[in-house]
C-alpha cells in the first residue's frame, strides 16, 4: 500500500531529524496513526506544558489530508475548545492540501501555531477576540489550562 | 339550437305584392294587434333540433298543417277551422313555422308528414288537455330525416295561440280588431298573419365565456412559452459563455465544488514518459548550445514561458527543500514528429521556437524524488512522467491520482487538462454556481482592502438584501449537496466536509477570507476543524455534480426544465 510506504518513509525520517519539540512514533497497531508529543514553546502561556496530539491519515494518503488534534486541552484559538481539540491548520484543507506536502511541514505549521497562533483564522472566535483585545486575560487563561491539564 | 325564446307577433301582407317579396313586411305593433313573447324556459322544450342547421333564428309564418278532411285528426275543438291554413297563406314560398296539437302519436306523425312537403322552418307542438292526448313525445317512433327542428309549447300558451291563429287568417276585415289596424292605415285588403320568430342557442358551439377562457388559457400558454425559450435562450447563451471561458482557462473547476475534474487516460496515455536521467550524471549537456537538442525538448520549452510564470510563484517552500540536488529529466528515446502533441495542446504547435536566450536549465523543475511516494528517481532506470507542468512523478503514482481525485498538478495545482478541453457536461446549474462563486470572490476580493477578518456576517450585511439572499441561496445549496452526499456514503466515516471546492484560489493572502466565504467554510466551520484536513475523510466519493435532479421533486424538475435559471 502506497500510503503505508510513505508514511513510514515520513517517520523513519522525521525519527532522524526530528522538529524542535516535538516527537513523533506511530501507535503500535496502526502505522496510520500518529501519536505526537509537543513540548509548549518557551515565551508563551504554553510553556513547561507537554500536548499530546493524534495525527491521523487517511488510507487515500497523501492524495488526502491528514488530521490533527490536540487530546490536551489546550486554550488556543485555533484549537477547538471540546473533546475533539481539532487543530485547524491552513496547509491541511482539503482545498490547500497537496499530495506533495509532508507530515513534517504539517508539524511545523502546528508547532509555529503554538508560538503565534493565528488570529484570522481562529476556530474558537471568543478566545481570538480575547486574544487581540485582552491579551493579558488570555495569558493568563492559558497558563492556567497548560499548568492544569499539560503537566 | 334548442330554443331560447319565441315570439309571436302580426304581420300585415299587403294585398298588392311583388312576386319576389320576402318576409320583410312590417309587424304590428303589439299595441294594435295580438303579440306574444315566451323566453320562460318552462313553458317550452325543444324536442329535436338539428345542430348543424345554420341559423339563430327560426322565422315564418305560423299555420296548421293540412290534413284530409276525414282524417280523425282533424280535432276541431283543438284546430278551430278557421285556423290558418296553407291555402290561406298568401305567399307560395314564403317560410312557414309549422302549428298542432300534441295528441296521439299517429296524429303528431300525420302533422309532421304533412308539414314535410312545405316550406317549414321549425315546427311547434303544443300540450292539449288529456282527453285528447296521451302526451306521447310526437318524435317517438319517428325516424325519418326532419329538416326543421320540432319544439314544444305549454298548453295554457298553446292553446290560446291556436285560438290567435283562427283569429288572423282572413284580410283586415275578418280579422280580430281589424278595424284598429285599418285605422293605424292599413289597407282593408291586406293580410294579418301570425308570424313567428323563434331565437336559439347552439349555432355558436363556443358561448362567449368559453371563447374568453380558451383566450385567456391561449395568452398564458403563449407567454409561458415565450417566456421559457427566452429563458432556455439565455441558459444557452451562458452556457456557450461559460464553455468559451472554460476552454481559455479562465475557470477554475475544481474550485467550483461539481464534483471530481479527473484527467481523461487518453490524455494521460500523451503525457511523455521518460526514463529519468540525474543531471549531475549528465554534466550540462543542454547548456553547450552545440549539442543538438532533441525535439520533445524544444516541444517542452514551447510551452515554457507560460508555464513557468505561472507555475513558479506557486511552487511553495516545500518544493524548493525538497529540490536539494540538481538533476533533470530528459528524454532518453529520439522524439517522434508525434511527440510535440504530447502536450495535448494543439496551440504548442503553432508557438514560435523557444528563444536562444531562454537556457534549458532555467526551468528550475530540478526533481530528484517523486512527491507522491517520496522515493528518489534512480538514474537511467526510472520511468517518469511529465506533466503538462513540466513536473514529473512516477507515472504509478501520478495516473491513478490524476484519473480518479484531480485534473491537477500535485505540485503547483496546474490543470493537466489542455487547453480547450471542456471536461464537464455544463448544466445551467454549473453556470449558476460558477456566476456565484465569480461574484463572491470578487466582492471578498474588494472587502479584503478594507477588513483583515472578514466573517460571514460582515459580509452578508455590507451587500445589499439581493446580495444576501444569494450567499443563503448557495449556502443552503451546499448544505443540500452535505446532505446528500453523506446519505449517498452513509456508511463511510462522519467528515464535516468533501467539499474540494472553494474558490479556488491558490495563493495564501486569500485563505484567510476564503475560509469565511468559500462553500467549504459554509455550515461546517466546527466539524471542519474537527475533521482537521475536512476532506481528509470522504473517501474516494465522487460527487454527483450540481445539477443532480435525482432528489429534487418532480414539479421543481419540471419546473426547472420550462423555466431553466428560475429558481
Amino acid at each position: 500500500m502506497a500510503a503505508v510506504k510513505r508514511v513510514a518513509k515520513e517517520l523513519a525520517e522525521l525519527d532522524s531529524q526530528p522538529i524542535n519539540g516535538v516527537s513523533v512514533g506511530a501507535s503500535d497497531s496502526d502505522i496510520l496513526k500518529w501519536n505526537i508529543v509537543m513540548t509548549g514553546p518557551p515565551d508563551t502561556p504554553y510553556a513547561g506544558g507537554i500536548f499530546t496530539l493524534v495525527l491521523e491519515l487517511p488510507p487515500e494518503y497523501p492524495f488526502k489530508a491528514p488530521s490533527l488534534r490536540f487530546t490536551t486541552k489546550i486554550y488556543h484559538p485555533n484549537v477547538s475548545n471540546d473533546d475533539k481539540g481539532a487543530m485547524c491548520l491552513g496547509i491541511l484543507r482539503s482545498d490547500t492540501w497537496k499530495p506533495a506536502s509532508r507530515i513534517r511541514q504539517v508539524l511545523e505549521h502546528a508547532a509555529a501555531l503554538l508560538k503565534e497562533p493565528n488570529i484570522d483564522d481562529a476556530v474558537e472566535t471568543a478566545i481570538a477576540e480575547q486574544y487581540k483585545n485582552n491579551h493579558e486575560d488570555f495569558v493568563k487563561t492559558a497558563k492556567d489550562w497548560t499548568r492544569k491539564n499539560a503537566k | 339550437m334548442s330554443a331560447i325564446s319565441f315570439n309571436f307577433s302580426v304581420i300585415i301582407i299587403p294585398a298588392a305584392h311583388d312576386e319576389n317579396a320576402s318576409l320583410d313586411f312590417p309587424t304590428v305593433n303589439q299595441s294594435l294587434s295580438f303579440g306574444l313573447e315566451i323566453s320562460t324556459p318552462s313553458d317550452f322544450q325543444t324536442l329535436y333540433s338539428e345542430d348543424s342547421q345554420g341559423a339563430d333564428t327560426l322565422k315564418g309564418l305560423l299555420y296548421v298543417p293540412d290534413l284530409p278532411l276525414d282524417d280523425p285528426c282533424n280535432n276541431l275543438q283543438l284546430v278551430p277551422q278557421n285556423a290558418t291554413r296553407k291555402e290561406d297563406l298568401p305567399l307560395e314560398d314564403l317560410k312557414l313555422v309549422a302549428y298542432a296539437p300534441l295528441t296521439t302519436p299517429h296524429c303528431s306523425r300525420r302533422y309532421l308528414y304533412s308539414a314535410g312537403g312545405d316550406n317549414v322552418a321549425a315546427f311547434i307542438f303544443y300540450g292539449v288537455p288529456e282527453k285528447y292526448s296521451n302526451n306521447t313525445d310526437p318524435l317517438d317512433d319517428v325516424d325519418f330525416p326532419f329538416e326543421y327542428p320540432v319544439y314544444y309549447l305549454d298548453g295554457a300558451i298553446g292553446q290560446p295561440l291556436m285560438n290567435k291563429l283562427a283569429q288572423y287568417s282572413g284580410n283586415l276585415t275578418q280579422v280580430y280588431d281589424g278595424h284598429n289596424l285599418t285605422d293605424a292605415g292599413y289597407n282593408v285588403h291586406d293580410f294579418a298573419r301570425i308570424y313567428a320568430v323563434i331565437s336559439t342557442k347552439g349555432t355558436n358551439p363556443m358561448p362567449g365565456l368559453w371563447l374568453f377562457l380558451l383566450v385567456v388559457v391561449a395568452v398564458l400558454l403563449f407567454i409561458i412559452g415565450a417566456s421559457s425559450l427566452l429563458m432556455h435562450l439565455f441558459q444557452f447563451h451562458y452556457r456557450r459563455i461559460l464553455r468559451r471561458r472554460i476552454a481559455n482557462g479562465e475557470v477554475d473547476l475544481e474550485g467550483l465544488g461539481i464534483g471530481r475534474i479527473t484527467v481523461p487516460r487518453e490524455f494521460l496515455a500523451k503525457f511523455p514518459v521518460y526514463v529519468y536521467i540525474s543531471e549531475s550524471a549528465v554534466p550540462q549537456p543542454a547548456q553547450d548550445p552545440r549539442v543538438p537538442q532533441p525535439a520533445a525538448v524544444v516541444s517542452k520549452e514551447s510551452a515554457e514561458p507560460t508555464v513557468a510564470s505561472t507555475a513558479e510563484p506557486a511552487s511553495s517552500s516545500q518544493q524548493t527543500q525538497e529540490m536539494t540536488e540538481t538533476s533533470v529529466s530528459k528524454p532518453l528515446t529520439l522524439p517522434t514528429s508525434a511527440q510535440p502533441t504530447v502536450h495535448g495542446a494543439p496551440q504548442a504547435l503553432a508557438l514560435p521556437p523557444p528563444p536562444p536566450s531562454l537556457p534549458y536549465m532555467a526551468r528550475g523543475y530540478h526533481q530528484t524524488t517523486c512527491p507522491i511516494c517520496l522515493d528518489d528517481f534512480i538514474h537511467q532506470e526510472t520511468t517518469v512522467r511529465e506533466l503538462p507542468c513540466l513536473h514529473i512523478f512516477h507515472p504509478e503514482c501520478i495516473d491513478p491520482y490524476l484519473e480518479a481525485q484531480s485534473s491537477l498538478c500535485v505540485l503547483c495545482k496546474q490543470s493537466c487538462l489542455p487547453k480547450g478541453y471542456v471536461p464537464i457536461r455544463l448544466t445551467n446549474a454549473i453556470v449558476r454556481r460558477e456566476r456565484l462563486m465569480r461574484r463572491v470572490r470578487e466582492r471578498s476580493r474588494a472587502n479584503l482592502g478594507s477588513s483583515t477578518s472578514l466573517t460571514t456576517t460582515n459580509i452578508e450585511a455590507s451587500g445589499g438584501i439581493l446580495w444576501r439572499w444569494r450567499l443563503r441561496r448557495l449556502r443552503r445549496q451546499e448544505e443540500d449537496e452535505l446532505g446528500r452526499e453523506a446519505l449517498s456514503r452513509a456508511s463511510m466515516r462522519p467528515t464535516g466536509g468533501g467539499v474540494d471546492g472553494t474558490i479556488g484560489v491558490y495563493d495564501s493572502g486569500l485563505y484567510d477570507s476564503r475560509r469565511y466565504i468559500g462553500p467549504a467554510g459554509f455550515g461546517q466551520r466546527e466539524d471542519e476543524g474537527a475533521s482537521g484536513g475536512s476532506g481528509s475523510g470522504s473517501a474516494g466519493h465522487q460527487r454527483e455534480g450540481v445539477g443532480d435532479d435525482s432528489v429534487r421533486p418532480r414539479w421543481r424538475a419540471t419546473m426547472n426544465r420550462i423555466f431553466p435559471g428560475f429558481r
